[in-house]
């Protein structure tokens, strides 16, 4: 049930991301730790969101970039590592990663469907009626709720049973280096984020 | 703003949106209405914490209608006003939050205090939202109060400089971080200190390659299980 919950509100609050608000309520290091705390965990869902953070700091939301989604990324780790399975996080961070990359393809197709609008509202303003609100932002609002709800389904069940039996079969070499990534990433987080704080071309503006 | 964002036209739908109210009170004819929302159909682009200034600066130039110069100012202000906001907030208020609630969490941690969490969460939110609402919420009157002089006014406010100084600010609360949960693990007498420094040095040297942060993480992981493999057959 409370798997259910988290892959729910972390679905609504993708919405946060582009769609509605923009208030970083779907940021990694604010979901990760309301999904640790729905799910029973906080520290680690903090420690996770704050990795996110600064590893999806990577990129930023300027005109048609999509970058790594860091709420799909915190929310697949976190629901397989806290969630029914229980996956060890060294294997459910590179799985969060790799459903935030494979979610480029899915956001970028989402985007490309909204392209229709502006001929439907422009054919609807040519004879006289009113734009059809309501109709374009439900629709916007669903699909992408939909999409993000199927892909952390998907993630949360299959993919996470999936990995679970990878993680069994590995040798024990590739689970302890699965565990040394992690452990290092911290570095990787703090780095990233003085990077973004000192570039060059940022100090020059 | 960005509900309807499509790569094609952005955020043309949601500046429509947002103009409305102001061009029903302005054309209270249908014909002029029309016209008017007919030509905020055509590709917008702006920083959308910046966007109210842009809606309250359309929102004057309407009360002109002349077109062409609508057409043309609305999208030199949404280019200058995107510059703007995403060097002010993509680039500098948001890594500073992150750098800042970081470093709030290491701080509520190191005492004990079991909310750490909920502390950076917080902080976070609230350093991002407190400026970026009050952007988009006074940015709505002051563009339309202030029309053109909009971007001599904001360089007297010397975004530029403030940006910088929120940076500086988040650089050094993402330097403590590191620093104190290294002295206070480690010690920073030693040569194990410098281990993690030279980690986090070898990250930002890699970043300004052009590594991505991913990329340095496949090559962590790859590193990692290569160590792990020979040691296993060694």
């Amino acid at each position: 049930m409370h798997v259910l919950v988290a892959g729910t509100g972390a679905a609504l609050l993708s919405l946060d991301r582009t769609l509605i608000g923009q208030w970083m309520v779907s940021r990694p290091v604010v979901l990760g730790t309301a999904l640790g705390w729905v799910l029973g965990d906080v520290q680690t869902g903090w420690w996770v969101g704050l990795l996110l953070e600064a590893i999806s700091l990577d990129t930023e939301p300027v005109g048609g970039v999509i970058g790594l989604n860091g709420t799909i990324a915190v929310s697949v780790t976190l629901l397989a590592a806290l969630g029914d399975a229980r996956l060890p996080l060294g294997a459910a961070f590179p799985l969060g990663l790799v459903f935030g990359l494979l979610y480029r393809p899915l956001e970028e197709k989402l985007r490309r469907r909204r392209d229709g609008w502006t001929g439907l509202f422009a054919s609807r303003l040519r004879e006289g009626e009113r734009a059809p609100w309501a109709k374009a932002y439900v629709t916007s609002f669903f699909e992408e709720f939909a999409t993000a709800a199927f892909v952390l389904t998907a993630a949360t069940f299959a993919a996470t049973a999936a990995a679970g039996i990878l993680w069994r079969a590995a040798p024990a070499f590739v689970r302890v280096g699965l565990e040394d990534a992690l452990a290092i990433s911290p570095l990787l987080a703090a780095g990233t984020l003085i990077w973004q704080l000192v570039r060059k071309e940022r100090i020059g503006i | 703003m960005q509900a309807l964002w499509s790569p094609a036209t952005m955020q043309n739908l949601g500046l429509l949106y947002a103009l409305e109210p102001a061009l029903d009170r302005l054309y209270p004819k249908l014909d002029e209405r029309r016209d008017a929302a007919m030509r905020h159909l055509s590709y917008f682009n702006t920083n959308p914490y910046m966007a109210g200034f842009v809606c309250g600066f359309v929102a004057r130039l309407e009360e002109t209608a002349d077109e062409d110069r609508i057409e043309k100012l609305k999208k030199a202000m949404g280019a200058a006003l995107a510059a703007v906001g995403d060097a002010s907030v993509w680039g500098s208020l948001q890594p500073a939050c992150a750098g800042f609630a970081f470093l709030a969490a290491v701080a509520a941690w190191s005492f004990d205090f079991q909310h750490a969490a909920l502390v950076c969460s917080l902080m976070y939110l609230l350093l991002f939202n407190a400026p970026t609402l009050w952007m988009r919420w006074r940015g709505i009157a002051l563009g339309y109060d202030l029309g053109e002089t909009l971007p001599v006014v904001m360089q007297e406010w010397r975004w530029q400089e403030k940006a910088r100084w929120v940076r500086y600010g988040g650089l050094a609360c993402a330097l403590a971080a590191p620093l104190y949960l290294i002295v206070r693990e480690i010690g920073f007498v030693g040569p194990r200190a410098i281990f993690p420094a030279a980690g986090i040095a070898a990250v930002v040297l890699l970043r300004r390659w052009g590594f991505s942060s991913l990329s340095i993480y496949g090559l962590c992981l790859f590193a990692a299980l290569g160590w792990r493999g020979v040691s296993s057959l060694l």
